[in-house]
């Protein structure tokens, strides 16, 4: 076996923290290395030790026969980094930033490069001349676009595309050149299934069989797929070798790996129990909602035919919903399918053009303090004060959602122990790992009991663990009578929503419950099957998984 | 009432920690208006000092050398060279060698013996203009006095007798720390708002905010009070090191010079979040403040007064938050200003501070979508 | 060679999209110079006095009438003393004369005669001008009155001369001035927390896995923000020399070498700051804290430096606009001195290098964190 990578007893400390912890890896070539783990496990600080971002406190690495400590220069050429927040400029346009990357990795490119030039000039030069060095760069990034389907947003600004675009461009970024080792890290995060399945397939299909690839994920199901997977908990390595030894199916996979993690034990939600659901909440007396005799009627929440303009164009066309009491209701679609903006409009951050939004009947733009004390609110990315510690953030939110100051240290206490913060009570929050992070937006949010809860893509990067924990906690909270609105890429979540609405481009192209929605795929498929002949995967119930599902509607919606 | 209350305590406990939690914010914040007020205090100075000088001397006699000993027994003459020919002279001046040149013709000595009338040219170097003219005052009066121990009979003339109310002996320092006051507290205040409101956007804790039950006036509250009590609290400082350590008089009310530094401070407060609310960007932000502080210090009559400016500026400065500012600690401090004065300069800034401050709140709801 | 060169597109790129800094270099030199040449005024304030006369002589009224028409003075005749005293406190007038009432029969003994000139001492600067010119005018109405016969002309007069500037019009050497401290402010925030915001973007993370040198991302930094802040050097002359017809004297290429190294040196304060602290939120204070005042205050412009404590003078010496004021107000108005440009352009020098080896080393090659 040829080793791309070779790492021995390797140590990284963070003050008095262990980041990487006595590690020892090879990472085999022209493989896919799957790199999985918790948290704060250290795959970031790996990826960063191994291209010599960071510089060991022991131990050695050689990475396609470099140093990456004394030979960084030489190193970097040789490899494709993608960073988390993969490293775009926002402010220039796709194709600049795909000209930037191009240039730093040396390729050989027109300083004018674009889309339509090149196919010319290398039409052009197929009928002269073969394998002019210029066009064959050139030509790579031809490729590259097309591939992406980024091509006909090449003058757009890096900052405008959606969020799935954003990680292709970051991929093409990193791609050009043709690194002979390429590094990942959670490419796939908050991106959604047909993006997600797109950039796996851009990195199959645009490497050579001799590259190496270090993927690090949250997606387990992405992971099995890879020829090798590692596993890392505490800085250490607990298990190296290939997914399907450890389990034939993603979902067995899933399961073993948590078992390797130290594994979870599904409990009954303390967060659940200690929720209190207060019937005396603010609901519009004005109005006769307070008079509806049957509750059954009663919508939490409620869009109606909520819309969103920006020009001519619509965000977000003519949605309506209602969410009864106890249910979680789940907002599906690509990324720029326009659920963001319907999530900013249920809560009041961005103003319909036309429509209303209420919260317990109460109308959001009209009587917005009122509104919101009925609502939690987790945003997608962390967005608490990094500043503060952990119990300062949570005695800010009780008291911006006006709890008591008597009633407020008993209540943040009570958070911190059902929330079992007590160890970390005092950090500065931006300190976190990323899993106390969410769960500290979480128990931000329900700081004041409320009786709805707004979650915008709560999950994104987070561990596998963590998301079962957390979402044990938001069906036990569901039972408890707490209304729930949600947005999530990862479709095994989607499963634990009540109902769920597709959302693309800008419009509700399926209303109902998870089963419903698989049965209407599945007609969709069958009927396609008849047609075409072509025999698709199953599952046993016979219905398709909720990401093929999600796939089918979406295509044919599009046809 | 009691729930009010308690969200704005939480916000404004927010925000101190923010700010106060970073030991190098927290040194920038305190140490950099302290050292600049130091360093300010002891080093301008308006009188003009250390004057070197050339001299040419064609007489060379018992007056004319003199003269000259008049100008070696003043302080504030320092080094004097003797020229041979005009091109040292002049070139010494060029090379800014020296700061003023005397030059004594040689019918000088033949002349004041017959008390007959003789200049003498005192030359100074324009390109520091200020200075120039202040040098050369100084060297006439030299030679004016020369003058009057020479001449015998004295006719009729004009003895001015000057007083300075206020400050006796024109000291400049007490004119300069009384507005360098009000520009290091524009500068914190500044440095404190401008960035708030364009961080927390930038980090998305503004929508956090947004979807909380708090109000845009309780989160404009919540953005004032903070940095309005810190600038408060540092100015305070400042006036009492101004006071003990610099030994400038106080004349006015304390109780006048602290409401006004308030409102004062309140309308930069609100110029400062009204900047801070439209920048996208921390970049916009502080370019933002540049294009307002630069014209605010320049035109706020510490330099040169207002009423001698065009009416355009006149006009556009009654906006100016600093001109009220520099008028109230100057004549609080060193001419005890009285109550009407006060509130004359204090209703302005109380506009400047409502307009700025809702616009500010405006903008956070515009800004939604 | 190629790698620089895309950094530097790419920074181009970047400035246009965000054109706040276009914005910034272009209409901050002319906020700036508008400011200069229309709101500030050194050398001819007009200021209000008060006069009172005790003397009934009809021959004194004409001093009071002289008074009035000075163009420099606005004369307002008061009848008792408690009305000056209000009208100063108050602000409503500058300064006051009180002829006493022996004042005509002492000139006419040939005696000398005490005119008594109040000013108002908490603004020094107008105190100074009140004192000249009373007496200046005074002085020029008793050379026409009829008191003339029993005066004595002067034997040794001064004769002043002001080289290089003899209209002695301030706008001539605060303009040059004022360049130096706009280009301060300009060179330091466009830079200040461009390297900081690649920092909290993650986009130097990207940066640092290619094949970027260090010197690619120093230079990648300093050569785009020196064109820009060349460009608005070069507006800023433009200003100053065609539209306000500033008379320049030197030799332009001499005066855009000495800024290109000026440029050089604000721009190193500017990175070393960015590059230190990668916190957008701690530049942005760093550099509002010391941009302007210390430029505007300390840089020789506004204060001889000449006339500072030993320390403070040393002390000036870290701030580049002090040797630029130097240079390009001789370079405006003497036209090239060569020791000047030379000991100038050295000290520029200087600080420039050690400001961009600071940057150098500042700017890391790994992740800290």
């Amino acid at each position: 076996m040829i080793s791309t990578v070779k790492i021995k007893n390797l140590m990284k400390n963070f003050g008095a923290a262990k980041a990487v912890d006595d590690l020892s890896l090879e990472i085999e070539k022209g493989k896919i290395t799957g790199l999985i783990g918790a948290d704060g496990a250290g795959k970031t600080t790996l990826i960063r030790l191994i291209i010599g971002l960071l510089l060991p406190d022991s131990g050695e690495i050689d990475v396609l026969g470099l140093n990456p400590f004394t030979q960084k220069s030489e190193l970097v050429s040789k490899i494709g980094y993608m960073p988390q927040k993969f490293g775009l400029y926002e402010d220039l346009t796709v194709i600049e930033n795909l000209r930037l990357y191009a240039d730093l990795k040396g390729l050989d490119i027109p300083p004018d490069y674009r889309f339509e030039k090149c196919s010319d000039l290398a039409e052009e030069s197929g009928k002269n001349q073969q394998n002019h060095p210029q066009n064959s760069a050139c030509g790579a990034l031809d490729k590259m676009l097309e591939f992406t389907s980024l091509a006909p947003f090449q003058d757009r600004l890096a900052g405008d595309l959606s969020g799935g675009m954003k990680q292709k461009l970051g991929l093409a970024c990193t791609l050009v050149g043709t690194p002979e080792f390429l590094l990942l890290d959670e490419p796939s995060v908050g991106v959604d299934p047909i993006s997600r399945r797109d950039l796996m397939k851009m990195v199959r299909e645009m490497i050579s069989p001799e590259t190496t690839v270090l993927w690090s994920t949250a997606y387990l199901d992405e992971a099995h797929s890879f020829d090798t997977a590692v596993v890392l908990d505490k800085g250490k390595v607990i298990y190296n070798g290939k997914p399907h030894d450890l389990a034939p199916t993603p979902e067995e996979f899933e399961e073993k790996v948590i078992e390797l993690m130290g594994g979870y034990k599904k409990e009954p939600s303390k967060i659940a129990q200690n929720y209190v659901y207060n019937n005396e909440f603010k609901t519009d007396t004005s109005s006769d909602y307070s008079n509806y005799a049957d509750e059954a009627d009663f919508c939490s929440v409620e869009a109606d035919n909520l819309e969103k303009k920006y020009g001519s164009f619509y965000a977000v066309k003519d949605n309506s919903f209602c969410i009864k009491r106890g249910e979680i209701f789940g907002l599906l679609g690509p990324n720029g399918a326009g659920k963001s903006t319907s999530f900013k409009m249920m809560c009041g951050l961005s103003k319909p053009t036309s429509g209303t939004a209420k919260i317990m009947g109460i109308d959001i733009l009209k009587n917005p303090a009122q509104a919101r004390s009925n609502l939690g609110y987790m945003a997608q990315k962390f967005s608490l004060y990094g500043a503060l510690t952990l119990r300062q953030n949570l005695e800010f939110f009780a008291a911006a959602y006006g709890i008591g100051l008597f009633d407020r240290k008993k209540r943040v206490d009570e958070i911190i122990e059902v929330f079992d913060f007590q160890t970390v009570q005092n950090q500065k929050s931006e300190d976190l790992p990323l899993g106390f992070k969410q769960r500290l937006s979480l128990a931000c949010a329900l700081i004041h009991n409320p009786p709805i809860l707004f979650l915008d893509e709560p999950t994104s990067g987070v561990d596998v663990i963590a998301r079962r924990e957390f979402w044990n906690h938001i069906t036990s909270l569901s039972k408890k009578g707490v209304t729930i609105l949600v947005t999530t890429h990862f479709m095994d979540e989607a499963e634990f929503c009540d109902r769920i609405s597709l959302f693309y481009k800008g419009e509700t192209i399926a209303l109902g419950t998870p089963d419903e929605l698989k049965k209407k795929a599945a007609l969709l498929i069958s009927h396609s099957d008849q047609t075409s002949g072509v025999q698709q995967s199953r599952a046993h119930s016979g219905l398709p998984s909720m990401e093929d599902t999600f796939i089918t509607l979406i295509k044919e919606s599009g046809k | 009432m009691i729930e009010y209350l308690r969200r704005i305590l939480a916000l404004i406990k927010k925000e101190f920690i923010t700010i106060w939690q970073d030991p190098k914010s927290r040194g920038i914040i305190i140490a950099m208006p302290l050292l600049q007020l130091f360093v300010f205090a002891n080093a301008i100075t308006m009188e003009v000092k250390n004057i070197d000088t050339v001299v040419i001397d064609r007489d060379n006699s018992v007056e004319s050398r003199e003269l000259l000993s008049r100008f070696e027994h003043s302080p504030r003459f320092r080094k004097f060279y003797f020229a041979d020919n005009e091109k040292d002279f002049q070139g010494k001046i060029d090379n800014q060698k020296v700061q003023i040149g005397l030059y004594i013709n040689n019918d000088f000595s033949s002349s004041v013996k017959a008390q007959k009338p003789v200049s003498v040219l005192v030359i100074a170097d324009g390109r520091q203009t200020n200075s120039a003219a202040i040098a050369g005052g100084y060297a006439a009066e030299i030679i004016n006095g020369y003058n009057e121990e020479i001449t015998s009979a004295h006719g009729a003339r004009i003895n001015p007798v000057v007083r300075n109310w206020f400050n006796p002996n024109l000291e400049y320092r007490w004119y300069i720390l009384t507005i360098i006051i009000a520009m290091l507290a524009l500068v914190i205040t500044l440095l404190l708002t401008a960035l708030s409101i364009a961080r927390e956007r930038e980090m998305g804790t503004f929508d956090q905010l947004i979807v909380s039950p708090l109000s845009s006036f309780e989160i404009l509250l919540g953005k004032t009070i903070p940095p309005l009590f810190i600038a408060m609290i540092l100015t305070v400082l400042m006036t009492v090191i101004i006071i003990t350590c610099f030994k400038v008089p106080f004349a006015g009310s304390m109780w006048l010079f602290l409401v006004s530094v308030f409102v004062s401070l309140l309308s930069i407060v609100g110029v400062g979040l009204f900047i801070s609310s439209i920048c996208k960007t921390q970049q916009q932000a502080i370019l933002g403040v540049i294009t307002f502080q630069m014209p605010a210090v320049l035109l706020s009559g510490f330099i040169s007064p207002v009423e001698d400016m065009p009416k355009f500026w006149q006009y556009l400065d009654i906006l100016n938050p600093v001109k009220y500012f520099m008028v109230l600690t100057r004549g609080i401090f060193l001419k005890g200003m009285e109550i009407y004065d006060v509130i004359t300069n204090l209703i302005p800034l109380f506009l400047i501070a409502i307009i700025t401050l809702s616009l500010a709140s405006w903008t956070f709801k515009r800004k939604l979508d | 060679m190629k790698i620089l060169k895309s950094l530097i597109k790419k920074e181009f790129l970047q400035i246009i999209r965000d054109p706040s800094s276009i914005i910034i270099a272009f209409v901050l030199p002319l906020v700036s110079i508008l400011i200069y040449m229309y709101g500030v005024n050194l050398d001819s304030v007009k200021v209000t006095l008060g006069i009172k006369n005790d003397d009934a002589n009809p021959e004194i009224a004409t001093l009071v009438k002289s008074f009035g028409h000075s163009k420099y003075v606005k004369s307002i005749v008061y009848d008792n003393e408690t009305d000056i005293q209000n009208a100063i406190a108050r602000s409503k007038i500058k300064g006051a004369i009180i002829i006493p009432n022996d004042f005509s029969t002492k000139l006419s003994r040939a005696q000398s005669a005490d005119l008594m000139i109040i000013t108002d001492g908490s603004e020094v600067n107008t105190a100074n001008y009140v004192q000249s010119y009373s007496t200046s005018i005074a002085n020029g109405w008793l050379a026409g009155s009829k008191y003339k016969t029993f005066a004595k002309a002067p034997v040794i007069t001064p004769e002043l001369r002001i080289w290089y500037n003899q209209d002695l019009n301030s706008h001539y050497f605060i303009l040059p001035g004022s360049i130096s401290i706009t280009m301060t402010l300009i060179g330091i925030l466009l830079t200040a927390l461009v390297v900081a915001r690649e920092w909290e973007r993650g986009t130097m993370e990207a940066l640092l896995s290619t094949r970027v040198r260090r010197i690619d991302i120093v230079l990648g930094k300093y050569i785009p923000y020196f064109v820009l802040g060349m460009l608005s050097m070069m507006f800023n002359v433009f200003l100053c020399v065609v539209i306000f017809r500033v008379p320049f004297r030197g030799n332009f290429l001499i005066l855009f070498s000495v800024s290109a190294l000026f440029l050089f040196t604000l721009l190193g304060v500017g990175l070393t700051i960015s590059s230190k602290l990668k916190n957008q939120f701690l530049a942005s204070q760093v550099s509002l804290g010391i941009g302007f005042l210390p430029a505007l205050l300390l840089s020789g412009l506004m204060y001889p430096i000449n006339s500072m404590p030993k320390v403070f003078q040393i002390l000036t010496g870290i701030l580049p606009p002090r040797y630029f004021i130097t240079f390009i107000e001789s370079e405006f108005m003497a036209g090239t001195v060569w020791e000047i440009v030379f000991i100038n352009a050295v000290f520029l020098s200087v600080l420039g290098m050690l400001l961009f080896l600071a940057v150098y080393k500042n700017t890391d090659m790994r992740l800290v964190k």
